[in-house]
């Protein structure tokens, strides 16, 4: 059979630094192909290649066997080439109908027109998002829906879904994988970039691993477990520092230092009541919609709860009620966001800059102190005691990896120096080492004495990092266990009934 | 200042419901059965106190006697008074000690000690002694005796005191007063007198602030070998019970007309007559009844380490029966607990607690 897509030797340089070097890689009709590797390994530079975002430096692609240059994304398109990226690329302030036409509107639009057949759409791909709704009130759940669907609409041949399913829920992901299989039945190719091993191991047909922007194997899927794929990603195992083995021992709690009392607010929290303690890893698991991230956010002073019967926090004992967050920095309470990229960081500042935000929401008088020379050391400072790796310490924080600028995010909290730190989903489309890195992280602030919330989805590591793990469904924490004690299914049966 | 003014403002219109918000068990007070499973040693109405004599022997203060209880619980009379005995403590000498409600007697001497600072005893909870060796008193309530402790919540007493006695001079001083149904006292190595404030749901550092809320009403409180201390908690707080003493119109008809032991207010234990309040409730979620017992009455014991922090809890919850503690002991590897609300004196293993409450990082 004829490669639908074929890479040779291709190579990309940045300033004579090769970000892939010498790649060969085959696509057939109506394959998936999952395409892995640590970030920075690579896979976007390439993906981006096959879309004509970047040009490569050297090698060729082939499209049906016939040699092809692309140059524009639209080219790409043309060729039946399409891209749904992690970070969607809607437009928030239009509609879903225009979001999913755009670029390919006739001379006179009918509104109503389109958005009877954008429902047409949507219906026979069964996703059930309203055409006339503005994205920017959407979830990232529908917003990927939408992006998939425009690629299904520029009738493409090949898809790329970059992290396609970082922001589905478990319901969502199954009505994914489900269309993944309809495209393949209809002969499209798929290249499937994910961090999510298993979704790799149970969605694709083959397998290829880039390491440090080389190619490693490539393999059909079911000569590869967890372990090998870690081991070809990494160069060495991380699976059993990760989440191999049981946890044996918990850490002792502490002084309460957060009381969360009948905690009510709008539809997302129900009369959550909770406790955290200091010198613990508290986790908390819970489905998307449980609750949780709102919850935090509202002791956090992110959000507010309701004016009337919101319920109480304590902070130490001491009630609190938070107008804006750095009334809670004040107060030594740090939250790390679930989405860096909107709420984490300024992307197109440095990395020092972005640590010295933080030092500066807590420095109060002392800011109008500082000199050039200290924002220079304490971004180095940090940067090295987290292992932020980056060209130089000026290096935009967009320019960094997934894993590296989740540091950023983490070096901006702690340099705070707080006793509670609430991290929520602090290992979203982070790279296994980096992965092993922060939990290693997270551990030793527990060590250390501080109050840690992990807010995760991902059971095994929520249930290796814990001490306490508390279950969220429907607004409200319904259940706690001992890491000693819990199974995947008891955490889940919790999470669900 | 703005939280302040619309909290009293909310206060005014009746919207202060956030109010009514309970600590709950978790964490260290996560629920567990180890009481209701403890072996029970002795069972007879009215045990309302114990202490160990410094050889060692188990003494329990039961109605109007104090008994002797040996390994295998069975109890032999040591000695009978003319009134109910409330609290009971050995001096190092071995003298006894014991609080007839309104006085306190002490082998060997005359006359009982009916006042203190000028002011006559009236509700004597407990009685321990300080590391010096003058005994620590806890008059509850000046308006109201031990058996009327219930008046006391629903008025909102707060007329308790803390007094201290040296038992060979007869010196009394006042360390605490306006305690809410102080029931329980103890000095830790550093000096600090801890003071167990019921109506406050707190420990009070005497002269020094108070120990974060607790999600139950606290009683006695008894040393342990690392310098920690047992705090026994005689019934878990309820939301209901809250909003009642929110309810000023409501508390003046119910304390008018009702039986007090059919008050909405906790209990030493509950469940024996169909006329109790709160049986049973439930919620429909996601169309299943889930079942919903107030605890009415509650099983609760809490360990604290020699840093006052909380480390484990043994619990009878609200199907079992060992409700109402009252006083808990150690006594090396064993843990004595005293509910108030059976009549039993229950004993636990203390190795089986901490690992149960995973401490050492071990569970069972």
């Amino acid at each position: 059979m004829t490669p639908v897509l074929e890479m040779k030797g291709l190579t990309k340089y940045y300033a004579r630094v090769a970000a892939v070097e010498d790649i060969n890689f085959t696509l057939f009709p109506g394959e998936v192909h999952a395409l892995l590797g640590e970030n920075g390994a690579g896979k976007s530079t390439l993906t981006k290649m096959i879309a004509g975002v970047v040009e490569p430096s050297s090698g060729e692609i082939l499209l049906d066997g016939k040699p092809v240059r692309i140059d524009t994304p639209a080219e790409a398109l043309q060729a039946g080439i399409a891209m749904v990226f992690q970070e969607t690329s809607l437009v928030p302030s239009m509609t879903v109908a225009q979001n999913l036409f755009m670029g390919n509107e006739r001379f006179f639009n009918r509104l109503r027109g389109i958005n009877i057949a954008a429902q047409q759409f949507m219906q026979a791909l069964n996703f059930q998002v309203d055409p006339t709704a503005l994205v920017q009130t959407l979830g990232a759940a529908k917003k990927q829906m939408i992006e998939i669907a425009r690629a299904m609409l520029s009738e493409a041949r090949i898809i790329v879904f970059d992290e396609p399913t970082a922001t589905l829920t478990p319901e969502e992901k199954k009505h994914f994988f489900d269309l993944v299989k309809t495209l393949q039945k209809r002969g499209v190719a798929v290249i499937f970039i994910s961090h999510a091993l298993e979704e790799a191991l149970a969605i694709s047909d083959r397998i290829t691993i880039l390491r440090d922007g080389k190619h490693v194997v490539t393999d059909q899927t079911t000569n590869f477990d967890r372990d090998s794929i870690v081991q070809a990603m990494v160069g060495r195992s991380l699976s059993e520092e990760l989440y191999g083995t049981r946890k044996k021992t918990v850490r002792r709690s502490g002084e309460r230092v957060l009381q969360v009392s009948n905690l009510r607010m709008a539809n997302a929290v129900r009369n959550n009541s909770l406790s955290v303690f200091a010198g613990q890893v508290t986790g908390v698991f819970g489905l998307v919609g449980s609750g949780r991230t709102e919850t935090f956010k509202v002791v956090a002073g992110a959000l507010k709860r309701n004016y009337l019967n919101g319920g109480e926090v304590f902070i130490h004992g001491k009630r609190v009620r938070y107008r804006v967050p750095a009334q809670s920095l004040r107060q030594r309470v740090a939250y790390i966001t679930e989405d860096r990229k909107v709420e984490g960081f300024f992307e197109t500042m440095s990395i020092k800059a972005n640590i010295f935000i933080g030092w500066l929401a807590k420095a109060g008088w002392k800011a109008f102190w500082i000199r050039r020379k200290q924002v220079d050391v304490i971004g180095k400072d940090w940067a090295k005691s987290l292992n932020i790796r980056s060209v130089t310490n000026d290096a935009k924080v967009i320019e960094l990896s997934g894993g590296n600028q989740q540091k950023v995010v983490i070096a901006k909290s702690l340099i705070q120096d707080p006793d509670l730190i609430i991290f929520d989903e602090p290992t979203r489309g982070v790279d296994v080492g980096a992965i092993a890195e922060i939990h290693h992280m997270i551990e030793r602030l527990a060590d250390e004495g501080k109050a840690v919330v992990v807010i995760s989805s991902y059971l095994p590591e929520v249930m290796q990092l814990s001490d306490r793990l508390l279950v969220a469904r429907q607004g409200r924490i319904v259940e706690e266990f001992s890491p000693l004690d819990a199974t995947e299914e008891k955490l889940m049966y919790a999470a669900v009934h | 200042m703005l939280d302040g003014i619309t909290q009293k403002l909310g206060g005014l219109m009746g919207l202060r419901r956030s109010n009514l918000a309970v600590p709950i068990l978790d964490g260290v007070f996560k629920p567990n059965n180890l009481l209701e499973e403890a072996k029970v040693l002795s069972e007879r109405e009215g045990m309302e106190d114990m202490a160990i004599a410094p050889d060692g022997q188990l003494l329990v203060a039961c109605g109007s006697e104090v008994l002797a209880c040996n390994d295998k619980g069975g109890l032999s009379l040591v000695a009978g008074y003319d009134a109910p005995v409330t609290a009971l403590v050995v001096l190092p000498d071995g003298r006894r000690v014991v609080a007839l409600g309104d006085r306190i007697e002490i082998d060997g001497e005359a006359e009982p000690l009916r006042d203190a600072a000028g002011k006559p005893f009236r509700a004597i909870t407990s009685l321990s002694l300080s590391r010096d060796g003058t005994l620590l008193i806890c008059d509850a309530s000046a308006q109201h005796d031990t058996t009327h402790w219930r008046y006391d919540l629903m008025e909102k007493g707060a007329s308790g005191r803390l007094v201290s006695v040296d038992p060979s001079s007869g010196a009394a001083e006042v360390l605490q007063s306006g305690l809410q149904w102080a029931y329980g006292a103890w000095q830790a190595q550093d000096g600090c007198i801890l003071v167990s404030e019921s109506w406050r749901h707190r420990l009070r550092r005497v002269g020094k602030g108070s120990m974060g809320e607790m999600p139950g009403y606290p009683a006695r409180i008894s040393p342990t070998a690392d310098g920690g201390f047992w705090l026994a908690v005689f019934a878990a707080r309820m939301q209901i019970v809250e909003f009642v003493l929110n309810e000023t119109d409501f508390r003046r008809e119910m304390i008018a007309t009702v039986d007090p032991d059919y008050w909405i207010s906790p209990a030493f234990s509950s469940g024996k007559d169909f006329l109790e309040p709160l049986q049973g409730g439930g919620v429909k979620q996601m169309g299943i009844l889930k079942p919903w017992a107030p605890p009415r009455s509650y099983g609760l014991a809490v360990r604290f380490d020699a840093q006052r922090v909380p480390v484990m809890s043994v619990h009878s919850r609200v199907g079992g029966e060992n409700h109402g503690i009252v006083t808990v002991l150690e006594r090396g590897e064993e843990v004595l607990a005293l509910a108030k609300g059976a009549g039993r004196l229950l004993q636990l293993d203390a190795g089986t607690i901490r690992r149960a409450n995973a401490i050492g990082g071990e569970y069972v």
